[in-house]
């Protein structure tokens, strides 16, 4: 059962190759947005992320009425220590529903960062 | 990796396991949160190592994730007893009972096996 099916797929293949390359451009750039982000606009992920940094605990008044851009850096420009960034990184995942590796946490210092790691994790939601 | 980075990460790793934990438990979930922030900032055991402390935290986390289970009350009056629903989640460890059962296994949990009692504690 597993051969026949073995089979059409080894004839299935070629062709399938075949109007892979013969799609246009157009479309190979849309099916590369797709795997770029599953189903949220970077302004989307932006917003989102600006929320969980104004309902942030840690933010005093000042900050949570300060304009947040991409350029914004959670030490420099909200004040945030090691900790609260850890903390904010947290809150951040859970509103995403992901897990930020430890390896890309580590190095997310603006709000820029951390909505282009979001928009590459395909399951971000 | 220096040890304020693996410090960040043992609390990062905390503080995910408390979300896991204390899921709907907003109360108990801020408290362990605070707890686990103001040991990061004064550590609870000063005469342990930097390293050690980290350590300590992973295995909190890890202990959190694996061996703690919420219950809470069902409200349900028709009910003689009470009954509480366990929030079991994928992370716990589910003990396999043929190791309860295995007699030389028990062994090892004998009083007498063990290398220290409370009458060994010098206070």
């Amino acid at each position: 059962m597993f051969k026949s099916i073995c089979k059409i797929s080894s004839r299935m293949a070629p062709s399938a190759c075949r109007t892979m390359l013969a799609r246009p451009v157009m479309a190979n750039s849309i099916l590369a947005q797709r795997f770029y982000s599953a189903n949220l606009s970077q302004d989307q992920i932006s917003q989102r992320v600006i929320d969980v940094i104004k309902a942030f605990d840690k933010n005093s008044p000042s900050i949570a009425n300060k304009q947040i851009s991409s350029d914004t850096q959670f030490h420099k420009d909200l004040g945030l220590d090691s900790l609260d960034t850890v903390e904010l990184l947290v809150a951040i995942e859970e509103e995403f529903d992901i897990e930020i590796p430890d390896k890309v946490a580590d190095d997310l210092r603006s709000v820029g960062e951390t909505v282009n790691y979001i928009a590459s994790n395909p399951d971000a939601n | 990796m220096s040890t304020r980075l693996k410090a960040l990460d043992a609390y990062r790793h905390g503080l995910r396991a408390t979300r896991i934990a204390f899921q709907n438990d907003t109360k108990v979930l801020l408290a362990a949160r605070a707890k686990m922030r103001s040991g990061m900032v004064s550590p609870p055991n000063p005469k342990l190592t930097t390293e050690e402390q980290v350590q300590h935290l992973e295995d909190v986390a890890i202990f959190l994730r694996r061996n703690l289970v919420q219950g809470q009350k069902v409200d349900d009056t028709d009910m003689k007893e009470p009954r509480y629903h366990l929030n079991i989640h994928k992370d716990t460890e589910l003990g396999d009972n043929e190791t309860i059962a295995d007699p030389t296994a028990r062994v090892k949990t004998n009083l007498k096996a063990r290398p220290f009692k409370c009458s060994d504690r010098k206070h």
